[in-house]
C-alpha cells in the first residue's frame, strides 16, 4: 500500500522557524483523506450528493506547524488505506477522514477493486505492525453511533479518535474553532463542544464524539485533557493504551442507520 | 472582539432566588425592576417599567393576538430587524460578571482581564471560572472546569432534579436582568447531556456517567424559534451549577403584553405559502428524486448568513441528510444541510443555511 502512486501529495516543507520550533516534530505527518465537491457525484460509489472540503483548517494548521501532509481525494483516496493488515493511514501520526457515512462506515466516492466503503470492525486504527496513528478525526455522520460501542473501544487504538454519533452538520467555522481550540485546550472539550452546532448556532446540532486512550488510568486522564491538535500534544508517540474513555455531547442519533429507538 | 478573564468569588451574597421566577410572576418581577435585555424595546419608550405595568393592569382589555402561526394564506407574520450586538469591554465585563455570579451563586468579581481571543482552556483549578467571548455572534461562556471535566461523580441527583436546578439558575439570570422569561419556553427543554462511559480493554466492567446535565433553550418569537439565539446551562451531577453559555442575535420589537410586535412600521405581512406547498417545494427543489433523511422541519426566525442586521420574516426550515445507495446497497449519509423556505414568496429559492465557504 505504502507503494501506491499518489497523484495528489502535498508535501508541505517546514519553515525554518517552524522547524526550530517544532523541531521533535519534524518527521511528523498527516493523511487527509477528503472527499470535495464533484467526487461523490462523479465516483460512482454514492452518487447523489457531495461533500464541501472543510478539512483544510486542519491541513492548513498542521502544514504550518511544519508537517508533511499527504492529502488525497477522489480517485486517489481508497477505503483499503484503512483496513488491516497493513493500512496507510494507521503509518501517519496524525489521520483526518472526512466524507460520508453511516453506523460504524466510512464510505468514499470513488471504487476501489469494488470497494466503496470500510467498516470500523476492519480498520484496527492504531493496532498491528507498524500502526504508528496517534490521533483521528472522522468527520462522517454516524460513524461513532453510540449504541454501537463495541465498533469503536473493540476496534480503535488511537490515543484519541473524534467523530460524530449523529447526522452531522458541517460548517467551515466549526473546524475552525475546533482547531483553534487545540492550541490551548484539548481535544475533547474542543471537539465536544465547538464541533456541535455552527458558529452563532445555539441549537445543539451534532451528537460529537471522542474515544481517548491511555496505558494507565494516569495517562489516560493527561491524554483525555491535555491531547491537542494544535498544541501538538498526542499527535505522535504511536496508538494509546487499553483504558479508554468515550465522551459524547448527546444531542441524538436520528436518522442514522442504527440509531436506537 | 474577544476576551478571557479570571473570575474570583467575593462572598456569598447573590442574586435572590425569591425573585423573577420563570412563570407568569417572572415577568412581573422582572418588569417591576426593570430589568430588560440588550436593545430590545418593551412598552412605550420613556416610560418607567413600572408605570407601563400598572397602565397594563389597569387595561380592562388586553389587545389581542394579531399575529399568529396558522398555516393558512392570509395568516400575518412579524418580520423583526435583527442584528448581532456590538458591546464595548464595560458592557461585556457587566454581563459576564452578572453570569459568573448565578454560576457560582454569590458575588464574583473579575480580576485580570485580557484579551486574548477565543480560549477555553486553563489549567484545573477549583479557585477558577473558566470564560469565554466570543464578539462576533455576542455569544458568552462561563464554566466551573472543574465540574464539567470531572470523570468521578460521587453523587448523581438524577436528570429530573437537575432540570429543577437549571430552572432556578434560569431564574437568576431572569433576575440578573440578562433574560426575559417571556422570550423563552422552559417546555421547550432540550437536553443536550454530556456523558462518559470509562473501561479497559482487560474485559473490568464499563461504567458511564453524566458528566454534565445540559439544557438547551432557544429564543423565541411569538412561539417561533431564534436558533441564533439561546442560552444553555449545565448542572453537574452533584447539583452545582457548571455552565451557562448564553447569547445571540438581539431582536428589535415591542411587547403590548399579549404578544412580541416588530418593533420598526410596515414589519407585518401576510402569509402566502401553505405547509403543503413547502412540502411540495422541498421535494421538488432539494436534492430532487433522491432519499433525504429529515431530522426535523419547523418554522424559524434565521439571521442570514453574513448579515451583521438584517429584517428577518419566518421560514419553514429543514435539517436534512441526502441519502446515498451505493453499488452494494448500503446507505451512506451526507453531511447534513439546513434549507429554510419563505412563507410570504413562493418564488424565492429556498436558502442554504450551511453554504459552502
Amino acid at each position: 500500500m505504502t507503494n501506491k502512486r499518489r497523484s495528489q501529495t502535498i508535501t508541505s516543507i517546514a519553515m525554518l522557524l517552524g522547524i526550530l520550533a517544532f523541531a521533535n516534530r519534524a518527521e511528523a505527518a498527516g493523511y487527509l483523506l477528503t472527499e470535495q465537491p464533484g467526487n461523490y457525484q462523479s465516483g460512482g460509489c454514492s452518487p447523489n450528493t457531495d461533500v464541501p472540503d472543510y478539512s483544510y483548517p486542519i491541513r492548513n494548521g498542521l502544514a504550518g506547524l511544519g508537517w508533511s501532509n499527504t492529502f488525497l481525494t477522489g480517485a486517489n483516496a481508497w477505503p483499503q488505506d484503512f483496513v488491516d493488515p497493513g493500512d496507510y493511514a494507521d503509518q501517519f501520526d496524525v489521520t483526518v477522514f472526512l466524507g460520508h457515512g453511516n453506523t460504524g462506515r466510512l464510505y468514499f466516492s470513488t471504487p476501489q477493486n469494488g470497494l466503496c466503503s470500510t467498516g470500523a470492525s476492519s480498520m484496527q486504527m492504531g493496532a498491528g505492525t507498524g500502526a504508528k496513528v496517534s490521533s483521528a478525526v472522522f468527520m462522517a455522520c454516524c460513524f461513532m453511533e453510540i449504541s454501537h460501542q463495541d465498533l469503536l473501544v473493540n476496534h480503535q487504538f488511537e490515543k484519541q479518535l473524534m467523530g460524530f454519533g449523529g447526522v452531522s452538520s458541517l460548517d467551515a467555522g466549526m473546524v475552525n474553532n475546533y482547531w483553534d481550540g487545540t492550541g490551548s485546550s484539548s481535544n475533547v472539550d474542543s471537539w465536544l463542544n465547538n464541533m456541535e452546532d455552527k458558529p452563532g448556532w445555539f441549537t445543539g446540532d451534532n451528537t460529537t464524539t471522542v474515544l481517548s486512550r491511555g496505558q494507565s488510568q494516569d495517562e489516560l486522564n493527561w491524554n483525555h485533557w491535555y491531547c491537542g491538535l494544535k498544541r501538538q500534544n498526542c499527535v505522535t508517540g504511536g496508538p494509546g493504551g487499553s483504558y479508554w474513555y468515550l465522551d459524547w455531547h448527546w444531542n441524538g442519533c436520528g436518522g442514522c442507520d442504527e440509531c436506537p429507538g | 472582539m474577544e476576551y478571557e478573564w479570571n473570575v474570583k468569588d467575593k462572598g456569598p451574597k447573590g442574586p435572590s432566588k425569591a425573585s423573577g421566577r420563570w412563570s407568569t410572576a417572572a415577568v412581573v418581577g422582572t418588569m417591576l425592576i426593570g430589568a430588560t435585555a440588550g436593545c430590545e424595546r418593551d412598552g412605550p419608550p420613556n416610560v418607567p417599567p413600572g408605570a407601563a405595568l400598572s397602565a397594563h393592569m389597569a387595561a380592562a382589555t388586553p389587545p389581542a393576538r394579531t399575529l399568529n402561526l396558522q398555516d393558512a394564506p392570509g395568516a400575518s407574520l412579524g418580520k423583526y430587524r435583527m442584528y448581532w450586538p456590538k458591546r464595548g469591554q464595560v458592557e461585556v465585563n457587566d454581563r459576564i460578571t452578572k453570569v459568573a455570579a448565578v454560576l457560582r451563586q454569590k458575588k464574583v468579581s473579575l480580576v485580570s482581564p485580557s484579551a486574548v481571543g477565543r480560549d477555553f482552556a486553563r489549567p484545573l483549578d477549583d479557585n477558577k471560572l473558566e470564560v469565554a467571548y466570543d464578539g462576533s455572534y455576542d455569544s458568552m461562556w462561563v464554566r466551573d472546569e472543574a465540574l464539567a471535566k470531572a470523570v468521578e461523580s460521587p453523587s448523581d441527583i438524577g436528570e429530573k432534579k437537575a432540570q429543577s436546578a437549571m430552572k432556578d439558575a434560569f431564574n437568576d439570570l431572569i433576575a440578573s436582568g440578562l433574560v426575559e422569561s417571556r422570550h423563552y419556553d422552559l417546555g421547550d427543554i432540550r437536553p443536550s447531556h454530556h456523558y462518559l462511559r470509562k473501561g479497559s480493554d482487560d474485559g473490568s466492567p464499563i461504567q458511564e456517567m453524566v458528566v454534565e446535565y445540559r439544557f438547551r433553550v432557544l429564543r423565541k418569537l411569538n412561539g417561533i424559534e431564534v436558533p441564533n439565539s439561546g442560552i444553555l446551562i449545565g448542572i453537574a451531577p452533584s447539583g452545582q451549577r457548571s455552565t451557562i453559555k448564553m447569547g445571540g442575535v438581539e431582536i428589535d420589537s415591542t411587547y403590548n403584553g399579549v404578544e412580541e410586535r416588530p418593533g420598526q412600521v410596515d414589519s407585518v405581512i401576510a402569509r402566502k405559502v401553505a405547509n403543503a406547498d413547502i412540502s411540495k417545494r422541498f421535494e421538488k427543489e432539494v436534492s430532487p428524486g433522491n432519499e433525504k433523511r429529515v431530522s426535523w422541519n419547523k418554522l424559524m426566525y434565521v439571521m442570514p448568513e453574513g448579515a451583521s442586521e438584517a429584517i428577518v420574516e419566518p421560514t419553514m426550515v429543514y435539517r436534512i441528510s441526502d441519502v446515498s445507495v451505493g453499488p452494494s446497497g448500503e446507505a451512506s449519509l451526507a453531511p447534513a444541510k439546513l434549507y429554510s423556505f419563505s412563507l410570504s414568496d413562493q418564488s424565492i429559492p429556498a436558502v442554504d443555511l450551511f453554504p459552502r465557504q
